[in-house]
């Protein structure tokens, strides 16, 4: 597997995912069952079986899809610190309105109502952006190497070489021992 | 004793994921569990691991004991599709047979869950709870038509990578 050809379309992918799922509003289409993850992993997987001279199979691809999940996934948690800031300064301005909005609606379990409320004024602390990468590099990871493998089977159309069977360790060789040497009994004369 | 490696790859690959998507449909039904019991730490830890990747919309969510799923109707049904997915002969089908087969297979598995989630955009069809889990089911099946036989691909790569490790010891 050719890992610098591979570097390339990842990077783009998971650049492009990254982005895109941090910025509102398209990371909403990340609600559509990780779409931007898919779709990363897939674009990917699209880049790289145009430059590939050689058949791209699936686990080329299901590989290239977590490497561009992974890096989406920090990317993601790197651009969205500059969004949450703006985003909380924006719910202070509006922070009345949600309240009174939370208190209108009943059925909400209070520990959710709570969470709400702690979302407008929560501080960006270096263990809860720990926190986020691990959960993004997991997730995105994970969809983008659904993304990666769903690339591959859709965009490859090169009739790939049967796989080689997996290597099995033989059993080590009967080769008889060796005849002991005739014994030096000494010339004739002297028996 | 020699191992047959052409069997024990597959389903060592099948066990891997199945312990994951296993791992995924058990957090997603233990959240709205635990938000029950009151463990609100670990139901919040449950839920914000999903977050990223579903709206978790109550309205359009499964509930267990007056609590939402972690995920949505749709994704419900993607983890377990991929999980049943796992231990479905798709190699007896023939699915993977031909690259022409194998796109022909991911668009028509895909088709209905693009069209289900397309039309409620349109506005032409609403789309219930049962449509959205069948869908997102066949959606996630078809993923493990394709991950097993790529995690498989892998793991043989690796026994002959590690060959000439084992031949000089």
């Amino acid at each position: 597997m050719d890992q610098n050809r591979m570097l390339k379309p990842a990077l783009i992918g998971g650049f492009l995912l990254g982005i895109l799922s941090a910025v509102p509003p398209v990371n909403f289409l990340n609600c559509a069952c990780c779409a931007w993850g898919i779709g990363g992993g897939a674009l990917a997987a699209y880049l790289w079986v145009q430059a590939s001279p050689v058949v791209v199979t699936l686990g080329n691809g299901f590989l290239l899809g977590l490497i561009t999940g992974a890096i989406g996934g920090a990317v993601t948690t790197i651009f969205s610190i500059p969004v949450q800031i703006l985003m909380r300064n924006l719910l202070a301005q509006y922070a009345a309105e949600i309240n009174q909005t939370l208190g209108q609606m009943a059925n909400l379990p209070p520990w959710f109502r709570e969470l709400m409320q702690n979302a407008q004024t929560a501080e960006i602390t270096p263990s809860g952006l720990i926190f986020a990468l691990f959960i993004n590099v997991l997730m995105f990871g994970l969809f983008g190497m659904l993304g990666g493998t769903l690339g591959v089977a859709l965009f490859e159309k090169r009739n790939a070489q049967p796989p080689r069977p997996p290597y099995a360790p033989q059993p080590p060789l009967q080769i008889p021992p060796d005849p002991p040497p005739p014994q030096d009994t000494g010339p004739e004369d002297f028996r | 004793m020699r191992r047959d490696l052409s069997k024990t790859i597959p389903l060592l690959s099948k066990v891997l994921f199945s312990a994951l998507w296993g791992g995924l449909c058990a957090a997603q039904i233990a959240a709205p569990l635990l938000a029950q019991l009151g463990d609100r730490s670990s139901a919040s830890l449950l839920y914000s691991l999903f977050s990223p990747v579903c709206h978790q919309d109550p309205g359009r969510s499964f509930s267990i004991c007056g609590y939402s799923l972690a995920v949505c109707h749709r994704c419900a049904g993607i983890y377990w599709g991929l999980l049943l997915g796992v231990w479905f002969p798709f190699a007896l089908i023939g699915v993977l047979e031909s690259p022409l087969r194998r796109r022909a297979w991911v668009l028509c598995a895909a088709a209905p869950m693009l069209l289900d989630a397309g039309l409620q955009f349109t506005g032409w069809w609403g789309g219930t709870a049962v449509t959205r889990a069948i869908t997102g089911f066949v959606f996630g099946a078809l993923l493990s038509s394709l991950l097993v036989p790529a995690f498989t691909e892998i793991l043989h790569d690796y026994s002959w990578k590690r060959r000439p490790a084992d031949s000089k010891a």
